[in-house]
């Protein structure tokens, strides 16, 4: 009993640091969202939730369903961060897997390497990327030497030969770069984990290595493997900075893009607010599934 | 410049600056900051002396206003006698390219502005202006409706629809940055402003790219010019001390040295001999067009607060073109 005041009496500032700065914070979103405006478009946030108006939730509910204004961006930000996440689960998954359990006296380098691109800031990193991917960087003079650019073009992901031009696909590349060590240090713990006496079991158990991978790993990493997804797809659902930096066109906005135009651009805060709120929600929704298959899982391993 | 002018005073310059004229302005009237000096454009005037944040002027801390400043700014249309404000740079809405690049030459065109819907060579390498009034206003210009203040539903769906156009054409990237990425060619041709192509030739060449390479054309008759202005805030504590200020950014040198050395945007002085500049070399012949001249700002067209419903339909269209 007196321990558990103890770690309660640890845990307040935080607990006040998270009230004061999401709760109060996203009270003040849904208030707006749920406000009116003046007359001189300024919103005017209803914080009793007795006056709350859902007009622009309507409005932004609208919006978003199949013929509304917003509908392209909606199917066009499912398929960005379907693609990165796939995306990252090929690419990422072999780093953890290599780095947790075939990596040996490399072991900490790799954990070093890929906490490193956190010293630098991911606007930074983006902004690094627009200049290697102009039309004579680098990073596009390499591509096109590998004749990359003009696969990609062959297999109409890329609408002639500049990266930077309003292209789909650099986006979900940048997505995918931007995001990846999230995936990957939640999978590397998760694969670290997993007892490597099972393992041997499977094997004296005669399963060849494919099948004791799909079998026996893959199934126990699963709980990892959601932890990155959820991790990358949460922020990238809200992501507009990769967007406006590697392509800044209309046809590649995303949903964090929408929200951001109506923020910064005049007399439609309030919707913007609306929109916010409603993402909360669908996001939400994902991350109790995420919540309830992972107590299933460890209801599983326990028993 | 800023330093100057505190040593001058015996007082400290600080600069709070915001992303958009938008964010400057909730911050303004909500968070009870005290401004002395609030720069800013004449379409959030109107907006700035309802919500009583300015504090209208006394003329006679202002002289160089009279002195030294064009005479069509001294009684502007937006800020008639200008009780509230003094202008501080002056620029036009145009097509900036790189002639290296491409090649177009929207005067020799019916509709100048047509040369950026022409510019499918150069699909991706597009700029359309961050920004409704001018991005539909061009628009509106290049379909032929010279009332760029208009709130009808129809001029605007018109023109939205004209973006449309332009967006299958050419894949515009909606930004602000041509001041940068046009001089180091991330873009090749845009809507821009004059300032700029002045502020990107001074600034942002990439080393071994001259600036001869870019061009700019403005429509000379009704295209949008603008100017930013200088206010003083309601809640200033040192009001002599902000009208001093006001008036010292209109002293022609510091005018000069503010255009040519920092921000690349031209001050309306009667003393700035833009041939001069030219001559001397020290702005690019090629740009002799960034330049605004006071028959140019004359025939121009501004931009200008629209009615409550203006707004919503011009925010509408906007948002409907970012949706893409």
């Amino acid at each position: 009993m007196a321990n558990r005041r103890i770690w309660g009496f640890f845990a307040a500032p935080g607990m006040v640091w998270l009230g004061l700065f999401f709760v109060v914070a996203f009270y003040a979103v849904i208030s707006v969202g749920l406000g009116n405006i003046n007359t001189l478009y300024q919103p005017i946030p209803h914080w009793n939730p007795l006056d709350w108006n859902v007009g622009y939730l309507i409005q932004a509910i609208e919006s978003v369903i199949p013929g509304g204004q917003n509908w392209p961006v909606v199917v066009r930000t499912v398929i960005y961060i379907t693609a990165a996440i796939i995306g990252a689960l090929l690419i990422g998954y072999p780093v953890a897997y290599y780095a947790s359990r075939h990596a040996g006296r490399w072991r900490g380098l790799v954990v070093v390497l890929l906490i490193l691109p956190f010293w630098i800031s991911y606007i930074m990193r983006m902004f690094a990327w627009t200049n290697l991917l102009a039309p004579d960087g680098y990073g596009s003079k390499f591509l096109s030497a590998l004749s990359i650019d003009s696969l990609f073009s062959s297999l109409g992901l890329l609408d002639g030969t500049d990266w930077l031009g309003g292209q789909g696909i650099t986006v979900v590349i940048a997505l995918i770069y931007g995001y990846v060590p999230f995936f990957i240090l939640p999978l590397f713990a998760s694969l670290d984990r997993i007892d490597q006496r099972v393992i041997e079991a499977a094997r004296d158990l005669g399963a060849p290595p494919p099948s004791s991978f799909w079998r026996v790993i893959l199934p126990m990493s699963k709980p990892g493997i959601l932890a990155g997804l959820v991790l990358v797809a949460l922020p990238m659902a809200g992501d507009y900075y990769t967007q406006t930096l590697m392509s800044g066109s209309p046809s590649t906005s995303m949903i964090g893009n929408t929200i951001n135009d109506y923020i910064q651009g005049g007399p439609d805060k309030s919707l913007g607010a609306a929109m916010t709120i409603l993402l909360s929600v669908v996001l939400l929704f994902f991350m109790l599934y995420y919540l309830r298959t992972l107590r299933r899982e460890q209801g599983e391993v326990a028993a | 410049m800023l330093k100057e002018f505190g040593k001058r005073e015996g007082v400290e310059v600080k600069v709070t600056t915001f992303d958009s004229v938008d964010e400057a302005f909730s911050k303004l009237s909500t968070a009870g900051l005290e401004f002395d000096v609030i720069v800013s454009t004449p379409d959030q005037l109107s907006k700035l002396v309802g919500r009583k944040l300015l504090q209208p002027l006394n003329e006679e801390l202002v002289p160089n206003l009279k002195k030294n400043i064009w005479e069509e700014i001294h009684s502007p249309f937006y800020d008639v006698d200008s009780r509230y404000t003094v202008p501080y740079v002056v620029y036009t809405t145009g097509i900036g390219w790189r002639n290296d690049k491409v090649n177009v030459d929207p005067a020799s065109l019916e509709n100048g502005w047509n040369a950026l819907w022409d510019a499918t060579s150069q699909r991706g390498k597009v700029q359309l202006l961050d920004d409704k009034r001018e991005a539909l206003g061009m628009a509106m210009l290049r379909a032929g409706q010279p009332n760029i203040n208009t709130g009808s539903p129809e001029i605007v769906n018109l023109a939205l629809e004209g973006l449309d156009e332009l967006a299958k054409n050419v894949r515009p990237k909606v930004q602000i940055s041509a001041y940068e990425t046009l001089p180091a060619g991330r873009i090749t041709i845009g809507q821009m402003w004059s300032g700029d192509l002045l502020s990107g030739a001074i600034n942002y060449l990439p080393e071994g790219t001259p600036a001869s390479v870019m061009s700019y054309w403005y429509q000379p008759e009704g295209g949008p010019v603008f100017n930013d202005i200088l206010t003083v805030a309601a809640a200033s504590k040192k009001p002599i001390i902000a009208h001093r200020f006001l008036n010292y950014m209109m002293e022609p040198q510091v005018a000069y040295d503010n255009f040519v050395n920092y921000v690349g945007y031209q001050p309306p002085q009667k003393s700035l001999n833009a041939a001069k500049l030219f001559d001397e070399g020290i702005l690019p012949k090629s740009l002799s067009n960034a330049v605004v001249t006071q028959e140019a700002y004359a025939a121009g067209n501004g931009f200008l607060t629209l009615t409550a419903e203006g707004e919503q339909t011009w925010e509408k269209a906007w948002s409907k073109f970012r949706a893409g």
